[in-house]
């Protein structure tokens, strides 16, 4: 399981990510994005197979995020795990079974939106062991 | 990074390295110093590397950083060889304003406020997840909505043909095609319709508080004392999922067409590609799926407002003065050195501001010009400003649209600690009613510039001139 810290962006808001591996990278920070949003429900929980593909790997870290967060508006599902998760970032692909709980509507007072996934100062990058990322968030 | 003063109100980068156009920011000095503490000023130089741009890469006052382009941010490009840029538009296609007037005179309804601020905080969704007074689009009425923007609300119901009148293009941006709108667009907007959406959105109510016009502000039909309000927002998630489908699209168009750019968020293709035409018709739709939305959230508030006063159309004077949009790409006449031309107009939190005499404002205001609708913070006031022909020349007739940020949310949360806001607030006079605590204080007025301030330098510049002074007396926000 990886870190992940936020910080300033005078607009709105960045995440920075720190993992082991690609795999807890990119789950790690769709739980950061998560966070940000507001707290998990405790609604029913939903499997779902998802699968992404991007250009680069940057791109795929922000379509996968924008997946997370389209299903969030979407189904209503607020993302708390994923299964069989595999991130290959030489073919730029993700695939996993996401785990989520459904949030009731009428708790959407909890919830802050995100309105978009930014490509601004994006990047990925392999330092000795460790993965880094960061991201911004437009709110 | 270096900056020539041309006047008081005006700065310019020089060209150099790939640019190739200089930047010029309109700014004093004092509000310059908060743009060199962030990336927004390099933000203007990286703009200035577009394919096509014209003249400059501009900068209003309430400059503050974006993605790709700064808030605040406007370039035109040619026809022949310039690009589209979708950073140039933003997230939120067709953020915008509009104001509304009243003949309630304040002072005579003032005991009333707080059940008016209530019973629109009730009627207006607002908040992630609020779907609208439109349950659910069904696939033919979204296509409607796609194509015709606000004219599909006047037909069901909401508000009036004459509404259409004072939009921006008529509520209706030309050259949508819903079929280049993805499904995951249609399926985000598909309960938004009628929404406020959240973060810096509002519906302010206002008293007109000062005139500084007069005979603009009779024209426009702007009374002192007089209660007006304001609503802002945009085309919700139908909106950004188009920005996000299309910055994909145009990361791949970038290596197809060589096109480099020292900002990736500046992801582009020439206006003649396809890809650039698709955008251009998916940001179209989503222009109008915003005014379609602002229409529909108008028509609402005079209802809410004629029940909880328990008047009559004719008594309660609701009347649309002016819709602007402050995030969008548009196809403008305008005088560059080669003679006249038309060019694409990306506006980034800024305004339209054309002069006396443009054919593309209501015959109404042709004497005395295009309103601007200047929002500022929740506290302080916004602003009604006219558009001038020094603006026609200098920034492809184009304004500021706010205040502009200068506090993260970050620190404008650790500002608000401990801090009853709503109490400060009632104590500035202004009733607040949000679905959240946290927005509240995201967005104190601490958290943006001094509206005065920016638009004193916009005046001072010679871009607008202001007619009258709003107060804000009541704010619901999501």
């Amino acid at each position: 399981m990886g870190r992940y810290e936020f910080f300033d962006h005078v607009a709105d808001v960045g995440m920075r990510i720190r993992a082991d591996s690609p795999q807890d990278l990119f789950l790690t920070a769709a739980q950061a994005l998560m966070a940000w949003v507001g707290p998990p429900p405790e609604g029913r929980t939903l499997e779902d197979k998802l699968a992404v593909e991007a250009e680069d790997r940057e791109e795929l870290l922000v379509r996968w995020l924008q997946e997370i967060l389209c299903r969030f508006h979407l189904d209503h599902a607020y993302l708390t795990g994923a299964r069989d998760l595999t991130v290959d970032l030489e073919r730029r692909r993700i695939e996993a079974s996401i785990l989520s709980k459904i949030w009731d509507e009428e708790k959407r007072n909890n919830y802050q939106e995100v309105k978009a996934i930014t490509y601004h100062q994006l990047r990925i990058e392999q330092q000795g062991s460790e993965w880094l990322a960061a991201v911004i968030l437009d709110i | 990074m270096e900056l020539k003063r041309i006047n008081p109100y005006l700065w310019e980068i020089p060209r150099e390295g790939n640019m190739r156009v200089p930047g010029r920011i309109y700014a004093t000095r004092e509000l310059l110093a908060d743009s060199k503490s962030d990336e927004s000023l390099q933000q203007v130089r990286n703009v200035a590397h577009l394919p096509g741009i014209v003249k400059y890469s501009i900068a209003m006052p309430d400059i503050h950083w974006g993605y790709g382009f700064p808030i605040g941010g406007v370039a035109a490009t040619r026809l022949s060889d310039g690009v589209i840029s979708p950073g140039g538009v933003g997230y939120d296609i067709n953020c915008g304003v509009r104001l509304i007037a009243t003949s309630l005179v304040y002072s005579e309804i003032q005991d009333k406020l707080p059940d008016i601020v209530e019973r629109l905080y009730q009627t207006i969704p607002a908040g992630v997840g609020s779907s609208g007074a439109v349950k659910r689009l069904s696939h033919a009425d979204q296509r409607r909505v796609l194509e015709t923007g606000a004219r599909w609300a006047v037909e069901q119901g909401y508000g009036t043909s004459e509404d259409l009148q004072f939009t921006e293009e008529g509520g209706c941006l030309q050259g949508a095609d819903p079929d280049v709108v993805s499904d995951r667009a249609k399926e985000r907007g598909s309960t938004q319709l009628g929404t406020l959406g959240s973060g810096n959105h509002f519906l302010e109510i206002d008293v007109i508080d000062e005139i500084f016009l007069p005979e603009e502000a009779e024209v426009f039909g702007l009374r002192q004392g007089n209660l007006a309000l304001f609503i802002h927002s945009g085309s919700r998630g139908l909106g950004y999922q188009v920005c996000d489908d299309f910055l994909a699209v145009m990361g791949k168009a970038m290596r197809k067409y060589n096109i480099e750019l020292p900002d990736r968020q500046l992801a582009c293709a020439p206006l003649s590609s396809e890809e650039g035409k698709r955008y251009l018709a998916a940001m179209a739709g989503a222009a109008n799926f915003a005014w379609a939305n602002r229409q529909v959230m108008m028509s609402l508030a005079e209802k809410a407002l004629l029940e909880v006063l328990n008047t009559t159309p004719r008594n309660l004077g609701f009347r649309l003065i002016y819709d602007v949009c402050h995030n969008i790409a548009k196809f403008e006449r305008h005088r560059v050195d080669e003679g006249e031309q038309i060019l694409c107009v990306h506006r980034k939190g800024a305004t339209r501001a054309f002069p006396p005499g443009s054919p593309k404002i209501p015959e109404l205001y042709r004497s005395v010009g295009q309103p601007v609708l200047i929002p500022g913070d929740m506290g302080t006031g916004s602003y009604v400003l006219v558009g001038t022909q020094q603006a026609m020349e200098e920034t492809f007739g184009s304004s500021c649209h706010g205040a502009g940020r200068v506090q993260s949310r970050t620190q404008a949360l650790k500002q608000g600690q401990g801090r009853d806001l709503f109490g400060e607030m009632r104590e500035k006079g202004v009733i607040v009613m949000a679905t959240g605590r946290r927005t509240v204080a995201e967005e104190m007025p601490e958290a943006y510039k001094n509206i005065h301030a920016v638009v004193d330098a916009i005046v001072q510049a010679g871009i607008s001139r202001k007619v009258a002074r709003l107060r804000p007396v009541g704010v619901i926000k999501g």
